[in-house]
Formats: structure tokens, C-alpha cells, sequence
């Protein structure tokens, strides 16, 4: 997260996510994290779409335009007041699942080099009365062409997915243990 | 022992080898995060083999001659691989990350659609040498051929557009008005029509092959992806990528009959007419849905490999 500060001091831009912009091979990310906490009590600190501004460290504010619906579309604002906005739509809410997947439809490309990014957060018991989270992602890299540099390749992605997912788990972790 | 009567031999070998090859039916699932193809015996749900190719293969194209061909878009390649010996035998390189995979019903040509050159090559399955690469639209995806061999079918996910190409001329002769980000597409059993499926749409669109007009568009799930005919009971069975469902299009009237749950991220989907059921890739879960076309449910599931994508015809009978 400390990259994201740097980025928001640098100033941003904001790329809408063209429908057409991807290469032909999607990346896979998955993380998981154990937490001693019933999957009820995970699922009300994390369940609702716009929660993100109270378990995710470095998301600021969030609004929803429809909350927990269908195409619901949520503008998270990073860090600060004034800081970098990532705009992501509701595709599936499942309260009996414990699960809700998204869509980004907006990112700054320098905060979250991705495109056709598609994610699930989900909660399941562990067996042991704890619970067990998972989020996933689904996404391109952030060049479009072939030969990408170095700051929109493949890794430079997981890199930067992989980030937000390990603090986010980290702090819901701590908030459902406390 | 005479020549003769050794060549005989020989041939009721082969003959013998052709026949127990051919009484499985089998799916090659292209498995992009391991790259490997998996052989999966659909009688009984075994893998037979995994079939490493590299480069993060994602479509496939089974020959009536038993060769399999499979796009390789990382790899800039396309992987041959011997049906019986489930083994890459070739390798031919095609630039431009090649993703959709076609062969000529008489396995003597291949198609492949080449999504950052905006072309589609053509192939001569002998030579393995190109033939001609012809200009299509933008980021061409999914690629079939009419059963006739004579007209080919490009997706252009970034034009919203169908390139028609006529065989001998191998050039285009018609683009056809799709609806947004058309990927998988496919032609029916009998020739007379052209399924896509529209990414950013949810929706099939449907167009007549002899005179290239739309005969209709079909409301699906969540970011369809790729689409096959059922053609005993007339039906289309469309993947929602974003879904974790299988549509299910009466063609009758092209109404909607249900959406199927399937395993999550699902990608290819085919038809087998041996085991008469529907097979669906998913591309999260690392296996292959087996889907019961009367009773419109998952009846069971195979084990794949990591991210498994079956984009085009993957199935030999």
C-alpha cells in the first residue's frame, strides 16, 4: 500500500476499462487466509458490497449506487480524500453462500495494472468452527499489445493484485479475531 | 511369411489399433495454466494422458483423421499432437498469439485466428506450411467452418463483426453486424446456420449461412463466452464466463429455457453425440461439467488441469 501513497502524491489518471481491452490469456490468483472466527461473524464484517471501506486498509470511502443488487456499482476512493477511484459493479450476491463477485469497470492503470478484471470473495467454515476466506481474481495484464513492458506484464499485475488481496485478508483477519 | 501376408497382417493391426482409438469418445482440454493438454476418456471420466505443449494453450480443433490441433497464444504456435499416441508430433509457428482453431472437414486445411495480427492464417495440414493469411477484423477470437468446407467463420471480439471467408477464393466475402465483443462461435450440425455469442451483450446471435442475414438474437447470462448445438432436441448450450451457468436456447423461437449452475468461470462447451451428453470447461475449477441435455443438470464432473479454457471443438469421437 505504501506504492498506492506514493502513486496518489504522483498524481493520477483515470483510465476507463475499454471493452476491448485485453490479450488473449487470462491470469489466475487466488488467496486465502484462516481466520478463528464463525463464518457468520466474518460474513457480517465483509458481506456487504460498500463494507470495503471498513475492512480493506487502504480503501478511504466507498459509495454504491444500488447496495447489495445486481449491477450495483461501487466508487471506492483509495487512501484519501481526493485519492485514486476504482469503480466496480456487483455481478453476484449471495448472502446463503456467503459470496459476492464483481467486476472493475474503472482503475488508474499505474494503482492496478489490469484489464477484464473479474473477482469473487467468499467465506466457508473451516471444519474447526473457524472460517476460511477466499478472494480471487481473474484478469489480464495491463499492456494490450504484445511484448508488454516490464510495469504491465503478467507479473506486474499479480504483483499488484496480490498486494490488495494480502492486506485486505490480513485486516479482516484482525477485525474478526479482535 | 509373404509379403503379402505380412502387409495384410499389418493392415488388420492397424486396423484393429484405428477401431479400439475410435470406440472412446474423448475430450483435449487445454489446461492454459499448466500447459498441458488433458486426454479425458468421456465413457468413464479417466484421464488418459496429459499432453504437454507450452505456451499457455487455449483452443483446440480435433481432425476426422485423429490429429488434434491446438492454439498456443503465449507460445506463438500451434501444437500438432497424434490422436493415438497422445503426443505432440509438430510444431508450427504462427505469430500474433493465435487463439481460435478450426480444421477443414477434410483435415487437409487448418484456420487460426492470429487476435493481435487481425488476420487468419491458413494452413496446409500436410506441408504445416501457410498457405494464405488473410485480414479480418479486430482481435479475431473464435473460428468454425461450415461441414461443407466451403465458407469459414471469424469472431472479431473488437469490431463486433463475423468475417466470412469462401474457401477456394480465401478471401473475405461478407462481415456480418454481431452484437458487442463476439467471441465463441460455432456452425450448426447441418450447415444452415451461425451461432456467436456476444461477450458484452449476453446474447447469441444467429444468422442464416446461405444468405448471411440475422435470424435472430437469444438472451443469455452473464458474459457468455462460447456456445454449442444440441441438435437432437434443437437446442443451443451457451457458457457465462461470469455467470457460472449454462444457458439453455430453445431454437425454436430462440427463447430461453433455464440456466443451468455450473462449476464457477465456465469456458468451452461442446456436444458428444456418443454419450449424448453437453461437457463444459471451467476455467476456475480445473475440470469438465458433464451436463444431461433432457434432464438439464450437472450429472457429474472430471478432474482437468489448471485453468481449463476448450475453446472450439474439442471432442473426438
Amino acid at each position: 500500500m505504501k506504492r498506492t501513497l506514493q502513486l496518489v502524491f504522483a498524481g493520477l489518471l483515470l483510465l476507463p476499462l475499454l471493452a476491448s481491452a485485453h490479450g488473449p490469456t487470462p491470469v489466475k490468483l487466488i488467496k486465502e487466509i484462516e481466520v478463528n472466527a464463525p463464518p457468520e461473524k466474518v460474513w457480517g464484517i465483509i458481506g456487504d458490497f460498500c463494507a470495503i471501506e471498513k475492512w480493506h486498509p487502504a480503501v478511504y470511502k466507498c459509495e454504491s449506487t444500488d447496495g447489495n443488487n445486481k449491477d450495483s456499482m461501487r466508487t471506492l476512493t483509495l487512501e484519501k480524500e481526493g485519492g485514486p477511484v476504482i469503480k466496480e459493479q456487483l455481478v453476484v450476491w449471495d448472502a446463503e453462500k456467503m459470496k459476492y463477485k464483481y467486476r472493475i469497470k474503472e482503475r488508474p492503470i499505474e494503482v492496478l495494472p489490469v484489464n477484464s478484471y473479474l473477482s469473487e470473495i467468499s467465506v466457508r467454515p473451516d471444519g474447526k468452527g473457524g472460517s476460511i476466506v477466499k478472494w480471487w481474481g481473474r484478469f489480464y495484464r495491463g499492456w494490450m499489445q504484445n511484448d508488454p513492458p516490464p510495469e504491465l506484464n503478467e507479473e506486474a499485475a499479480k504483483k499488484a493484485v496480490g498486494g490488495i488481496y494480502d492486506a485486505g485478508l490480513a485486516n479482516i483477519k484482525k477485525l474478526a479475531e479482535q | 511369411m509373404t509379403p503379402a501376408r505380412t502387409a495384410y497382417l499389418l493392415a488388420g493391426a492397424l486396423l484393429l489399433a484405428g477401431l479400439s482409438v475410435s470406440a472412446a469418445p474423448l475430450a483435449w482440454i487445454t489446461n492454459q495454466g499448466e500447459d498441458t493438454v488433458s486426454v479425458i476418456d468421456l465413457s468413464s471420466g479417466a484421464t488418459l494422458s496429459k499432453v504437454p505443449v507450452g505456451g499457455k494453450p487455449a483452443g483446440v480443433a480435433v481432425a476426422p483423421d485423429g490429429r488434434v490441433y491446438i492454439s498456443n497464444p503465449e507460445g506463438q504456435a500451434v501444437s500438432v499432437i497424434d490422436g493415438d499416441a497422445h503426443a505432440v508430433v509438430a510444431t508450427i509457428p504462427v505469430d500474433g498469439s493465435p487463439v481460435g482453431i478450426a480444421v477443414s472437414p477434410d483435415g487437409t486445411r487448418l484456420y487460426v485466428s492470429e487476435w493481435f495480427n487481425d488476420r487468419l492464417s491458413v494452413i496446409d495440414t500436410r506441408t504445416l506450411k501457410p498457405i494464405a493469411r488473410i485480414p479480418v477484423g479486430r482481435a479475431p477470437a473464435g473460428v468454425d467452418v461450415r461441414p461443407d468446407g466451403g465458407e469459414v467463420y471469424v469472431a472479431n471480439r473488437n469490431d463486433g463483426t463475423v468475417s466470412v471467408i469462401d474457401a477456394k477464393e480465401l478471401a473475405v466475402t461478407a462481415t456480418l453486424k454481431t452484437g458487442e465483443a463476439p467471441f465463441g462461435l460455432q456452425v450448426s450440425a447441418d450447415g444452415r446456420r451461425l451461432y456467436v455469442v456476444n461477450v458484452h451483450d449476453n446474447s447469441v446471435s444467429v444468422f442464416d449461412t446461405g444468405d448471411h442475414h440475422l435470424l435472430g438474437t437469444a438472451r443469455v447470462g452473464e458474459f457468455p463466452y462460447c456456445v454449442t448445438e444440441d441438435p437432437v432436441r434443437h437446442r443451443l448450450f451457451v457458457s457465462n464466463e461470469q455467470g457460472d451457468s449454462v444457458s439453455v436456447v430453445a431454437l425454436d423461437g430462440l427463447r430461453t429455457l433455464t440456466e443451468i449452475d455450473v462449476s464457477s468461470t465456465p469456458e468451452g462447451v461442446g456436444y458428444d453425440p456418443a454419450t449424448d451428453r453437453i461437457y463444459v470447461a471451467s476455467w476456475f475449477e480445473n475440470r469438465l461439467d458433464v451436463i444431461d441435455p433432457v434432464r438439464l443438470k450437472v450429472v457429474t464432473s472430471y478432474p482437468a488441469g489448471e485453468n481449463s479454457r476448450a475453446l472450439g471443438r474439442f471432442i473426438s469421437d
